[in-house]
């Protein structure tokens, strides 16, 4: 059961539309920055396979421009 | 005592895992983008439910506004408070961390007394009885002056006022020191003599203004990020340049516009060859010259204090611009670059920027500068720079002294936890022993006229056996003195009588012979002061652990069984409130007048001098400071307003490498840890990001010993060894011929190595500069 954090840095103009995107996932808490274009998502997914296939959803988001993995905890 | 470095919560783990997760990618975040705030972090992981109270951080003295998140009687998050203009809303990774230090697994949570050589768990009252009883005991078999009390600029403003009161209004001894004397003594001294009154001119808003930031020695970038990060802002705003001077490349070197490496000492010769720049190129403003500044020569080849019961007092004499000049002819680009290593076009380029009448220009140092056996002249020496191009007292041209503790400024310096200090003034002073004496209501001969030991002096008093009894509050003296080993010897002495208070097992707790549990920061109400003049109130926001107790209301506990219990006549309920205004009294002038306690509890900060409801942002200016005479400049501090330039040579450190001992050793911090460690250690990410000290090497000298990162390797002093891991071309990276330790780490101790010398006019220990050999283990 993964709990990650990860910073995605979406493309100028692209917050709102990622932001709104990473909210409809389950498990998944989003914390925009109230004044630079990043957002702090954090993911507690109840196994590895949905926590690899959420990282694929990420990578295939076109709006982002990168994605930095901070921390990650098995539990 | 064995001890562990990690953390327990009770919260729901996952959610704790989620906040820690959320907070390291905030963390992140802030050091990638100066100034990003996420004010939004309360609706994570369910903290919807949290209240938010504001605090200043616990850590160092740039003194970041935090908002602490309480949930169910614990302290579970933390965000940057965005009403605080110290740092508007960020962090550094210590701060976000910040209440994890307070639910470490081996915090202490009962008093502890040591019996037949082991350790028994009493009541806090049978505790504060053992300390009282002992202290009586001592006073009457040897005098009053066998006890002594160390204390901190991490003691909250109460701690300290209650202190000095109970030593030097209720005992009737000077035996006071602080920690402070270890980092902040020659900052004092240097303002003391170039201006009559601690504490800077300016404030951080003088970084929103300033063209240039000069850091003489000081790695901003790990030692006040905060700050630095509001210096990188500006680079990128207002394209201010950022100049390092250092004895080593750091994570400041890598950020600044340009970095100037100098010898270890050359700082001294550096500063005046500036100054024979400004002045032979008729850089000097003479008209702010002419009128408020004079000249001053003090003694020369003053020593070290390496021997026991060392005595030194400067006799400053008259002197003018004329033998000022003539002083400096040692001291030309050519004759300095040879003392400091710096090229001789740096030099110039250097003096340039000072000189330059379109540019604001703001100097920044701490431990560089102030642990140094001539710490006192040196800061004379950098404000003798601001004092000849008139840069200074206005905004953005700022000679500012940085500190490290959370109250080095708010407590040790402005209370006067020293053993010369009162809360105004001096005891050498009648005036200011008489109107202390009146605060407090007692005979003014109650209150000694003379000093006796500042902080190395008083160790070695334990040592010699004229302390016989220590009570040693909020710090880790076992792992900070330097040339430990003699300090610590001194401690274990069959008669000696140890009282620690402290959060945490710590060398310094191994030591004691009375363990007080102390509640920490916000488990109790409290004041800091921070770098700018800037006190800081927090509210008790969590019930004490155990039997913790605030180490102010133990000083008060311990002083009414001794019978001193008039000097406080106050309640656990009202003390803090009473103990300000009773403190307030000292300060009661234009000059240093303090915010009431309602303003405090509400604002994040307040600056002093506060007159009329207006914090005074800039000192020693008529148009900004209210105790200012005339329309511009007044340095009221000295005679005539008027400033004093110092003649300050250059002098060689008391030891410099030579055939036997062929390297300079260096220590410092990192930024994950705040000081000893001792908190720090005990969260979990902070620890892991940097868990043990190591060896900082030069990438050359490191081949020709074939050391690669990770090899023990033995440093060796006149005074003690240590092997510890290498580390090679990561992140910092001396020079050929020095090493770097970080201090934080107890199990290398690389203090028994260090050396006890210091400056004879602050006393403040030498920390940067000694000779090691180097070896691979």
């Amino acid at each position: 059961m993964p709990i990650k954090s990860y910073l995605i840095f979406p493309k100028e103009g692209e917050t709102v539309g990622v932001i709104e995107r990473l909210s409809r996932f389950d498990h998944c808490e989003i914390l925009p920055a109230d004044n630079r274009e990043v957002v702090v998502l954090v993911t507690d997914s109840d196994f590895e396979k949905d926590d690899e296939q959420f990282l694929e959803t990420l990578k295939s988001d076109t709006a982002i421009q990168h994605i930095s993995l901070i921390s990650a905890f098995r539990t | 005592m064995e001890r562990k470095a990690y953390i327990v919560t009770e919260q729901s783990r996952r959610n704790f895992l989620k906040q820690l997760a959320a907070t390291s990618a905030i963390s992140a975040a802030t050091t990638m983008l100066p100034n990003v705030t996420f004010a939004g972090v309360e609706k994570l992981s369910g903290n919807d439910k949290l209240t938010w109270k504001k605090s200043p951080c616990r850590f160092c003295g740039v003194g970041c506004g935090l908002l602490i998140g309480l949930q169910n009687g614990k302290a579970v998050a933390v965000k940057g408070d965005p009403d605080c203009p110290v740092n508007k809303g960020l962090c550094c990774v210590k701060g976000y961390h910040s209440v994890m230090a307070l639910y470490g697994k081996d915090r202490l949570r009962k008093p502890l007394l040591k019996r037949n050589g082991k350790w028994v768990e009493v009541t806090m009252t049978e505790a504060l009885d053992v300390v009282a009883n002992k202290m009586k005991e001592t006073i009457d078999k040897h005098g009053k002056d066998a006890v002594a009390m160390y204390g901190s600029g991490q003691w909250t403003i109460p701690d300290g006022y209650a202190a000095t009161k109970f030593m030097k209004a209720g005992i009737g001894t000077n035996n006071i020191e602080a920690n402070a004397r270890l980092c902040m003594a020659s900052a004092v001294t240097g303002f003391m003599t170039s201006f009559g009154l601690d504490e800077p001119m300016g404030c951080y808003e003088d970084i929103d203004h300033a063209d240039v930031f000069v850091l003489w020695g000081n790695n901003m970038a790990e030692m006040h990020p905060v700050l630095f990060s509001r210096l990188l802002d500006q680079r990128l705003k207002r394209k201010s340049i950022i100049i390092d001077l250092c004895t080593r490349t750091t994570r400041t070197s890598l950020s600044a516009d340009k970095s100037i490496l100098f010898t270890p000492q050359g700082d001294l010769a550096l500063a005046n060859a500036i100054c024979y720049e400004l002045i032979n190129n008729g850089w000097v403003n003479r008209r702010f010259v002419e009128q408020h500044c004079v000249f001053k020569r003090g003694k020369t080849n003053i020593g070290y204090g390496l021997e026991d019961k060392f005595q030194f007092a400067d006799e400053p004499t008259d002197s003018d611009f004329t033998d000022f000049k003539n002083f400096l002819t040692d001291y030309s680009p050519a004759k300095a670059s040879a003392l400091c290593g710096v090229s001789i076009k740096d030099i110039k380029y250097l003096a340039q920027l000072y000189a330059d009448p379109n540019k604001k220009v703001m100097s920044l140092w701490c431990m560089g500068t102030n642990q140094h056996t001539r710490g006192t002249w040196i800061n004379n020496q950098i404000y003798n720079i601001h004092l000849l191009t008139g840069k200074i007292s206005t905004p953005g041209n700022s000679p500012f002294s940085l500190t490290g503790q959370p109250s080095a400024c708010g407590t040790v310096r402005e209370v006067g936890t020293l053993t010369h200090l009162l809360p105004h003034g001096t005891v050498t002073n009648e005036k200011d022993r008489k109107f202390a004496a009146e605060i407090w209501n007692v005979p003014v001969e109650k209150i000694p006229a003379k000093p006796t030991f500042h902080t190395v002096e008083m160790f070695r008093a334990l040592d010699r056996g004229e302390i016989k009894f220590m009570w040693i509050q909020v710090t880790n003296p076992m792992v900070s003195m330097p040339n430990l080993k003699r300090y610590r010897n001194g401690a274990l002495k069959e008669d000696r009588f140890i009282v620690v208070s402290d959060v945490y097992p710590t060398p310094t707790t191994d030591v004691a012979d009375v363990i007080l549990p102390s509640a920490m920061w916000i488990e109790r109400e409290g004041m800091f002061g921070n770098s700018e003049r800037r006190t800081q109130h927090f509210e008790k926001m969590l019930e004490p652990q155990g039997e913790c107790m605030s180490d102010t209301w133990q000083i008060i506990e311990v002083a009414k069984r001794m019978g001193y219990g008039s000097l406080f006549p106050w309640t656990k309920g009202n003390h803090i409130e009473e103990i300000w205004k009773e403190y307030t009294r000292f300060h009661d002038g234009p000059d240093h007048a303090m915010a009431s306690y309602e303003e405090l509890k509400k604002k994040s900060g307040i600056l002093w001098p506060y007159v009329n409801g207006k914090e005074t942002k800039w000192r020693y200016h008529a148009k900004y400071d209210p105790a200012a005479k005339g329309d511009s400049f007044d340095f009221y501090g000295k005679p005539g307003g008027k400033a004093w330039i110092w003649a300050r040579p250059f002098e060689p450190a008391p030891e410099v490498p030579d055939n036997d001992y062929p390297y300079w050793l260096c220590t410092g911090r990192v930024v994950e840890h705040w000081h000893t460690g001792s908190m720090t250690r005990r969260i979990p990410v902070l620890h892991q990001a940097v868990p043990h000290a190591y060896v900082e090497l030069n990438v050359q000298d490191a081949a020709n010993m074939n050391i690669r990162t990770g090899d023990k390797v033995k440093l060796i002093s006149r005074r003690g060894e240590l092997v510890l891991p290498a580390s090679v071309n990561e992140r910092g990276q001396p020079p050929r011929g020095q090493v770097f330790v970080p201090f934080f780490d107890e199990g290398f101790l690389i203090n028994e190595l260090t050396i006890d010398a210091f400056c004879p006019i602050s006393r403040e220990p030498e920390y940067k500069k000694c000779a090691v050999k180097v070896m691979k283990a």
